[in-house]
């Protein structure tokens, strides 16, 4: 017994393998940080969601955007960071930089969460403990650190446990009547694709919606599996890139896609790494000497940390068991939880404050942006931020005793909207801890 | 192999149960966007703005006339033209995308409540630009009303008061009026910009942001909201001011026909979802109610809003403040049918058709 479980540990984590798929992964989730990092500046978005808005919708209470040209500096700053960590550069200042600034972003309005800016925050912050600079690198070079030939399989299998987590539960989140049964949002997400040259006939019928949804939901649950084997990589890896292919083409997804093409390359056998790497050095040369024997140093703690991290990450999608209700329509314990592309939802709110007998309706646009207004109207944990908001405005407006009740219609997977916030209940009455009691049931 | 194909069978057994057999390979979607965008660029939106062109250069046509010789028919005539021309941009209101929205169309025409002490000090001073943003309510249809029907509550002798300066003032607001319009009437023509053949081409398809069907659906709720509800009837009501309403905030609060303007505007929301004589935005939902799970008769429950919201119109008339103070109830059933409209519009259209709101990535919520 204790020979086996050692065997395993010795298979899965303490085994030494060569350095290079760390390399490569390095270089290439570089590249595709920097590249969305100036993607997202060009496109005006630092401006339309960090300056522009009035007011924000934090993760955490008190953490807000900084003012001025604030937020550029830390968009500068990410992209020194993320040509820092390409190169290989003061490596563990520049991934810790990036995962700080980065997460600090996210975490200033819940209007822009995205799953995948959620992958970034842990990858990064998992790529701090790597040691992905110890090999083909400036720090090397500039001989701070000592180069690596081969380190703990661990370090390598935590990238893939980490990509596994992630389609796993994008997989088995899927596992739902209205996607599998219902073929829902897919039946209407296509539908609104039959403009596409030469594939777009397809989404007129509605076998096809019902083939993606099921086969959406395969790929995602056993695809991680089929990269692991040696075998059926090929075939997986091509797999990979037609389904992120299909759903850059029909869905406004960003870079999401090329971040699931390029992070999965770190499947491949060692050998494609070093050719790889050995390609880059042959037009950079100079900085891949090693010396033999020098390992990783991956410390017991270190093992134990990195567990209770996924473990962490296998509970957290499933904390919406402790709300009643349905996940889809109250969305309570829905983010943080590999959720994506997975439901149709459009929400429409308005707030009344009234005081005594007087009532006066909120317009919603001389606050929020349309994209806030429109992630709030369906997601009750930002509608209360609003509706505390509107408390302290009206307080200081002159409103002595506030009360704030709502009309609200929102639907859901192409069902009939219905009326979202119980219309009756004062919401600055709610307490932090009782979201639920505010949705009304959905059937 | 043998694994593959058990998954395989499995797949093909799921498929059969989900889908009942005798549906699996109907269409749910047999519409094509290009005819319906065809149909309102050519018969709806064009012509609304060439309406509005010609509607224009009468006014100012009777404007010289006026400006040669201040008599009461030429008042009259130049009232009546005012009144076509804003009768005449509440047919264009729901298009406020493209070439209207790159020359602030709706900021040049119809900014409302104006500031009478702004204008008055543009006259008196004699210098002013009215392209910066301090001028924004001290122009349009409405700041030409001020001028020519003068504040209900003043009783001045319009004819008196119509010196040079604010002659001159007219004819500038009038100026600018004239040209955001022929210039966004001209971006729309297939002699001039062409937008016409940009909003039905090929990579206009779908329902993107940058989409034709995108812009429309975010454009017509925009306005709807924004203009139709609360600018129209809301704010007047006083909906936004603890129930106190703001008369001087109706649309034309001078001239006296705010419900007028109302009722054309409504009817302009009415072509564009109904497609006038051709395919409009309820054979789109018709064609694709397929998709949903049970919004397939939402097209009956936005024409059922339709004329929801014009019986409730029908129990007011102008002028609205004096509603307002006789009927109040009756303006605020306006509002809540309209609000019900918007919801419906904001949340089941968008969502069916599947329009993003956003410029953003997305990760379907």
């Amino acid at each position: 017994m204790t020979s086996r479980w050692h065997n395993i540990t010795q298979q899965l984590i303490f085994r030494k393998v060569p350095i290079f798929p760390l390399i490569t992964f390095r270089i290439l989730f570089g590249i595709l940080l920097l590249i969305s990092t100036i993607r997202f500046w060009a496109k005006g978005w630092i401006y339309s969601q960090y300056v522009e808005p009035k007011i924000f919708f934090p993760f955490i209470e008190g953490i807000q955007p900084l003012a001025g040209i604030g937020m550029y500096v830390v968009f500068g700053l990410m992209i020194l960071a993320s040509i820092l960590i390409i190169l290989g550069l003061y490596y563990r200042i520049s991934i810790f930089s990036f995962f700080l600034l980065f997460t600090y972003v996210e975490l200033l309005d819940k209007t822009n969460y995205l799953n995948h800016y959620y992958f970034v925050s842990l990858c990064t912050f998992l790529m701090i403990w790597l040691p992905a600079h110890r090999y083909f690198s400036l720090d090397v070079w500039r001989k701070s650190v000592t180069p690596l030939k081969e380190i703990e399989v661990a370090f390598i299998n935590i990238i893939k446990l980490q990509l596994g987590i992630v389609y796993f539960f994008a997989g088995i989140a899927k596992i739902n009547y209205d996607w599998l049964i219902n073929a829902q949002p897919l039946k209407m997400w296509l539908s609104a694709n039959v403009h596409q040259p030469a594939i777009g006939w397809i989404f007129r019928y509605k076998i096809t919606a019902y083939i993606f949804s099921w086969f959406g939901m395969l790929f995602d649950t056993t695809i991680p599996f089929f990269l692991s084997f040696r075998k059926t990589l090929p075939i997986a890896y091509a797999a990979v890139i037609g389904f992120h292919l299909m759903t850059a083409l029909l869905f406004p997804i960003g870079v999401f896609p090329w971040m699931m093409i390029v992070a999965t390359t770190i499947f491949f056998p060692d050998h494609i790494h070093q050719k790889f790497i050995k390609t880059l050095s042959s037009v950079f040369p100079g900085s891949s000497e090693t010396k033999p024997g020098v390992y990783g140093g991956l410390q017991k703690a270190g093992v134990y940390a990195f567990v209770f991290f996924f473990m962490l990450q296998i509970a957290i999608p499933f904390r919406y068991l402790a709300y009643p209700g349905n996940l889809f329509w109250n969305e309570l314990g829905y983010r943080f939880s590999w959720r994506v592309m997975l439901m149709e939802k459009a929400g429409h709110i308005t707030f009344f404050v009234e005081d005594g007998d007087k009532k006066h309706m909120v317009a919603n646009y001389d606050y929020l942006t349309p994209q806030q207004e429109k992630m709030m109207a369906t997601q009750p944990d930002m509608i209360m931020q609003f509706a505390r908001f509107l408390e302290e405005e009206f307080k200081q407006k002159g409103f002595e005793n506030p009360k704030i009740t709502t009309q609200s219609r929102v639907t859901l997977n192409g069902r009939s909207g219905k009326t979202f916030i119980d219309p009756t209940i004062d919401l600055t009455k709610v307490e932090k801890n009782q979201l639920s009691s505010i949705v009304l049931p959905h059937e | 192999m043998k694994k593959l194909t058990l998954i395989l069978f499995s797949v093909g057994a799921g498929l059969l149960i989900s889908c009942n057999e005798n549906g699996a390979l109907d269409k749910t979607n047999d519409f094509d966007q290009q005819p319906l965008l065809e149909n309102l660029g050519n018969n709806l939106i064009l012509p609304a703005y060439e309406h509005l062109t010609q509607a224009n250069e009468a006014l100012s046509d009777a404007f010289v006339l006026l400006k040669a010789d201040p008599n009461s028919t030429t008042l009259d005539d130049f009232r009546s033209k005012l009144k076509s021309a804003r009768l005449a941009w509440q047919a264009c209101a729901p298009y406020q995308f493209g070439p209207a929205e790159t020359r602030s169309l709706t900021n040049e025409l119809n900014i409302y409540p104006v500031d009478q002490t702004q204008i008055n000090q543009n006259i008196s001073s004699g210098s002013y630009d009215l392209s910066t943003l301090s001028n924004i309510d001290a122009k349009g249809f409405q700041a030409i009303s001020y001028l020519v029907y003068g504040d209900p509550d003043a009783q001045e002798d319009i004819l008196s008061s119509l010196s040079a300066e604010r002659l001159q003032y007219i004819e500038d607001v009038l100026t600018r009026i004239s040209t955001t319009s022929s210039d966004v009437y001209n971006d729309w023509k297939e002699d001039g910009g062409n937008y016409i053949s940009e909003f039905s081409a090929e990579d206009a398809l779908g329902v993107d942001v940058g989409s034709s069907v995108g812009k429309l659906i975010n454009a017509l709720n925009r306005d709807f909201e924004r203009n139709t509800r609360d600018g129209k009837i809301g704010i007047p009501v006083g909906i936004r001011t603890l129930g106190e309403p703001i008369p001087t905030s109706s649309e034309a609060y001078y001239a006296g026909y705010s419900v007028e303007l109302l009722v054309a505007n409504i009817e302009a929301y009415k072509s564009l979802y109904f497609g006038g004589n051709g395919i409009g935005l309820d054979d789109y939902l018709k064609a694709i109610g397929g998709t949903t799970i049970d919004n397939a008769d939402l097209n009956q429950s936005i024409a059922t809003q339709f004329e929801n919201i014009e019986s409730a119109i029908g129990k007011i008339s102008d002028p609205l403040p004096q509603t307002i103070q006789s009927q109040k109830e009756d303006v605020e059933m306006v509002f809540a049918e309209m609000q019900i409209m918007n919801a419906l519009l904001k949340t089941d259209l968008a969502s069916t058709i599947g329009v993003v709101i956003t410029y953003q990535d997305n990760d379907g919520d």
